[in-house]
């Protein structure tokens, strides 16, 4: 959105969410580590550095990923997402302070370079039991430290939405890396009924919640239009609410069309952001704002304000009897497109 | 999200839905069965499970005449080395003016063969001693008869 | 602002205040977070097995006197006291060096500073770090060749038992090939497979691999695996490190020491389940 590029573009919001997020990250290594000094005083403070790392960064993980599919479900939920990738850099904080130190405790001081050893030591590969779990946790690491690096808007741009995209929803095979790593690492060991049902919960809690918002999202997209003269029905005129929109989607592309001060527009769904839904959105001070991070739009042509440069698709909207139909074939991003009035 | 990203999304879920679990109960079954079962507290013989006792020390008389003491350590306290002393708990320096007896290496039975001489009426106390800590570790513990 | 609008709140992160409706949603979820919180932290508490009572006392360096044997693994023979008897008893401990290497460089580096005679013609004074664990002390060579303080030439060669391993008869034993250093107390757990890596790491580095075998009473005896002849077999034993392992060979004594000798090609076998 900004045409120049600062660190963080700090507010009062971001800064109340990452003061959250650490406190309850201190809070749960104090009481980590106190829970476990009082029941295992012979722990040693390398295995509480180890563990209390590992099972934060796992916990933040869970809360990461069931932040998304929460925000689709309901959209109340969407404040947790707008600085989710505040929470994601600092579970990548934790997550390297548990694999520093894992490789310099397992790997270091040997007969050969650390990460040869993290790869060489165990060379069960060709084992599904034996294989050597340290490296899942590794890949897994890489992973996260890709999405930390790139997570800032400047990589968002120079990599393009699309690209950017597909690279962070590596997590979700980063996710099940870790899962793996778990499983086939500590669990060997540690096989507590209450660990493994801990990470069971964990894991199908994160698995159904995608699939409750994969299949709440794909009804919506799947509803078949109604065609007219080129036109496609969008919903009756008395449907959409005053400064918000609904949504249609033809052949894969979504056309959002808001309702404001007695007008209608139609614009690309996408933003051109993060490709959030800005059918979800709302109209405030007469531009489209993005549910996700606030970008905003005019909604007669698709423009940002000045002096942002972002522009969408527009459309041409027909009214008939109450009922709103969309022409699907885009103008070129920013094209001026008279409102339809209606009253 | 757009519906391609949404299309996506579906469809990596799913399969994760279906690989992981399954993955996930895999690792689970091959937990293996045999395991180093060592704990803080090393239990020793079915039959004593259910005591909870870091020592126990009992004096036997052989046929033969000779003296054995035996000691049974069941918890292990951590040290450098440990030896057995022989001892009245009530005189000042106990450790020095008793009687070393032999050493201990970890959880376990042991039978220490002592002279009739140095078990005098008040010498019925065992005590554990770290001579490179230069430390008592356990409690002193009454003999048996 | 009107009843439909207020209903209609709207979030937008970089205006100061969210509207109540969605702050209080996200002050509630803050709420169920910090209670998920203290149940894990309580629970993985809870679920682990436990920690031994191992230590080892990482940055306290301590000095022990006594006569170094270099077979069947380099160890320092430390004397301290005598019985009713009047039977000099001593403590074995087992050196190795600092990180995840054994202790033979350390030593032959040591030798080198020793007027021509072989390192274990003297009574030494090292220092040290101790790593111990239910009866077994080892002790780390943390400053190399400096690790050497004081040395003086054995005049009475008697005071010192001979070391040679006596053979008791054939043994199968089933349990666990370990790095000692970890077992005995650098890491919980220093064993099985969380731990295989590092074992592989320490074994490989000229730690002496140790078999832990749980015996008819419960607790745990522990051997120096070895080859046929007492020769050191660790790249031969790595592939099997914390698996769980069946040894069949023949069991000897040393000092306080006891020992496995095998063939790795053929003694060692995985137990399948």
């Amino acid at each position: 959105m900004s045409v120049k590029y600062v660190g963080v573009l700090w507010n009062k919001q971001k800064k109340r969410y990452d003061k959250t997020i650490a406190l309850l990250a201190i809070l749960y290594l104090v009481l980590f580590v106190g829970f476990n000094v009082l029941l295992h005083p012979t722990i040693s403070p390398e295995a509480l550095l180890v563990r209390s790392t590992a099972t934060l960064a796992l916990l933040m993980l869970h809360v990461i990923l069931a932040i998304g599919p929460m925000a689709r479900i309901n959209t109340k939920f969407l404040p947790l997402l707008y600085n989710r990738r505040h929470l994601g850099v600092s579970m990548f904080l934790v997550a390297t302070i548990h694999v520093v130190f894992s490789i310099i405790q397992f790997h270091s001081l040997g007969n050969v370079n650390a990460f040869v050893s993290l790869f060489a030591s165990n060379t069960h590969y060709d084992s599904f039991v034996n294989f050597p779990f340290q490296v899942l946790g590794f890949y897994a690491f890489i992973i996260i430290l890709l999405m930390a690096a790139t997570s800032h808007d400047f990589w968002l741009n120079n990599l393009s939405p699309k690209v950017w995209k597909s690279l962070h929803m590596l997590v979700y095979v980063a996710y099940a890396l870790i899962i793996m790593h778990v499983m086939l690492g500590v669990i060997q060991l540690e096989k507590s009924p209450l660990l493994i049902g801990m990470l069971a919960v964990g894991m199908l809690t994160i698995i159904t919640l995608h699939l409750v918002a994969a299949y709440k999202t794909h009804r919506a997209d799947t509803k078949e239009n109604i065609e007219e003269e080129g036109f496609v029905f969008v919903s009756n005129l008395e449907d959409i609410k005053p400064n918000r929109a609904k949504v249609v989607t033809i052949a894969n592309e979504s056309i959002a069309v808001f309702k404001y001060e007695g007008k209608l527009s139609a614009v690309h769904n996408a933003c051109k952001h993060q490709n959030g839904p800005l059918g979800e959105g709302k109209i405030i001070d007469g531009c489209i704002t993005c549910p996700w991070h606030g970008y905003q739009y005019k909604p007669n042509d698709g423009c940002a304000p000045e002096p942002f440069t972002e522009k969408l698709h527009t459309y041409d909207l027909r009214l008939k009897e109450g009922k709103v139909y969309v022409n699907p074939n885009p103008k070129p991003e920013g094209t001026h497109i008279e409102p339809l009035s209606y009253e | 999200m757009i519906t391609k990203l949404r299309k996506r999304h579906r469809r990596v879920w799913l399969v994760i839905a279906v690989v992981l679990p399954l993955l996930f109960i895999a690792a689970y079954t091959s937990i293996p069965k045999y395991q180093l079962q060592e704990s803080p507290s090393n239990t020793i013989n079915e039959s004593l499970i259910t005591l909870k006792f870091p020592m126990k020390a009992w004096l036997t008389k052989s046929e033969t005449g000779a003296y054995h003491l035996g000691l049974y350590v069941n918890e292990y306290e951590s040290s450098v080395a440990a030896q057995v002393y022989l001892t009245n708990i009530e005189l000042n320096d106990y450790v020095k003016n008793g009687y070393l007896i032999g050493t201990v290496n970890g959880a376990g039975e042991y039978s220490f063969t002592v002279k009739p001489e140095i078990l005098e009426p008040h010498h019925n106390f065992i005590v554990i001693y770290d001579p490179i800590k230069q430390k008592q570790i356990y409690n002193p513990i009454r003999v048996e008869e | 602002m009107s009843k439909e609008e207020e209903k209609d709140d709207f979030y937008v992160g970089y205006i100061d205040k969210a509207p109540k409706s969605i702050s209080k949603l996200s002050r509630r979820f803050v709420w169920h977070i910090t209670i998920l919180i203290v149940l894990v932290a309580g629970l993985i508490a809870i679920g682990q097995r436990g920690f031994v009572n191992s230590t080892f006392e990482f940055g306290n360096v301590s000095e022990l006197s006594g006569k170094i044997y270099l077979t069947p693994q380099p160890f320092l023979k430390v004397k301290t006291g005598k019985d009713i008897f009047g039977n000099p008893l001593y403590k074995d401990v087992l050196l190795i060096g600092y990180g995840k290497y054994g202790a033979m460089s350390t030593l032959e580096e040591i030798e080198s500073q020793l007027n021509e005679s072989e390192i274990d013609t003297y009574e030494v004074t090292l220092a040290g770090t101790l790593v111990y664990y239910d009866g077994v002390t080892l002790f780390e060579l943390t400053k190399g060749a400096k690790s050497l303080l004081d040395y003086k030439k054995i005049t009475r060669t008697s005071e010192w038992p001979s070391n040679k391993p006596n053979r008791i008869g054939n043994i199968t034993l089933e349990g666990q090939i370990v790095d000692p250093k970890c077992y005995f107390g650098v890491m919980k757990p220093g064993h099985s497979k969380p731990h295989r890596s590092c074992a592989i790491r320490c074994i490989s580095g000229g730690i002496p691999p140790f078999m832990v075998a749980k015996n008819e009473n419960g607790t745990f005896d522990y051997y120096i695996v070895l080859g046929e002849s007492g020769e050191a077999i660790n790249k031969e034993v790595l592939d099997y490190v914390a698996d769980p392992v069946k040894l069949t060979g023949s069991k000897l004594k040393a000092g306080e020491w006891s020992l496995i000798y095998l063939n790795p090609k053929i003694d060692i076998e995985r137990i399948k389940e």
